[in-house]
């Protein structure tokens, strides 16, 4: 069975599907006026959940999505938190990009 | 006046213990150690075997820039944490293939706790309390100052 890239099945499609719709429709604008925001992407919509904090865009965007899938984003950074305490961690494996 | 109290592990890490509920158990749910890591700018990363015990909703994801700068994503899900006598929801991140729960910067933010180590002690202490406080000293401090000044001389 080939490969279909729209099953999000692991935790790495969800957030990379999530980071592409962001990336596609609303990066440009909410870079230039939301920067250090938090967005909640719905992957199956599309739709973006902007708030102050992490907790308040899930809250907003279960509340207006209940059926959605969500990718967190801090908007301008490269991940939506950051951890130093990290060489005793796994995750889930393989890192989604490398270092620039 | 609200505060906490952590301590130090074996490890010398900076520790404190709350309380975590998902869907199953009465509030205040199941205890948990976890190490603060202030580098850690999200609330509170848990071992992802913990979200089957605590039966936490799944929320989605998000990714991780960790210390090398390579990225990672886990899942996320929204649970009522519980720690000095305060509740609030956060957002906690689920990690695999990891054994250590973290708290990060975000738990102070949410609580309202800034912290205060000392020696082996970990102290927690209300924002406002300290707000209090160095309003108070800053007042102090300015009626000092008024007292050593000489008296404005009244021109008649």
């Amino acid at each position: 069975m080939a490969d279909d890239p729209k099953v999000l099945d692991t935790p790495d499609k969800i957030a990379e599907e999530g980071q592409r719709l962001y990336d596609e429709r609303h990066r440009t604008r909410l870079e230039q006026e939301h920067r250090g925001q938090f967005v909640a992407i719905d992957v199956t919509t599309g739709n973006a959940y902007l708030a102050k904090f992490p907790e308040e865009a899930i809250e907003e965007a279960r509340k207006q999505a209940p059926n959605g899938v969500f990718h967190l984003i801090r908007i301008g950074a490269p991940g939506a938190f950051k951890v130093s305490y990290g060489s005793r961690h796994g995750f889930w494996g393989r890192p989604l990009r490398q270092p620039r | 006046m609200a505060s906490g109290v952590g301590h130090f592990d074996s490890l010398g890490n900076a520790c404190i213990k709350f309380h975590l509920c998902g869907v199953i158990h009465k509030e205040p749910g199941l205890e948990f150690e976890g190490i603060i890591d202030t580098g850690f700018t999200g609330f509170i990363q848990l071992p992802l075997q913990h979200a089957f015990s605590l039966k936490l909703p799944l929320e989605g994801t998000a990714s991780y820039t960790l210390a090398d700068g390579t990225q990672t994503a886990c899942l996320i899900a929204l649970a009522k944490t519980t720690f000095a006598g305060k509740m609030v929801i956060g957002a906690v991140t689920l990690a695999a293939g990891s054994r250590d729960i973290l708290v990060g910067m975000g738990f102070l933010r949410q609580f309202k706790f800034g912290m205060i180590m000392v020696k082996n002690r970990i102290v927690m202490i209300d924002e406002e309390e300290l707000e209090k406080i160095g309003q108070k000293q800053q007042a102090e401090e300015q009626a000092a100052t008024d007292a050593q000044s000489p008296p404005t001389p009244t021109i008649l």
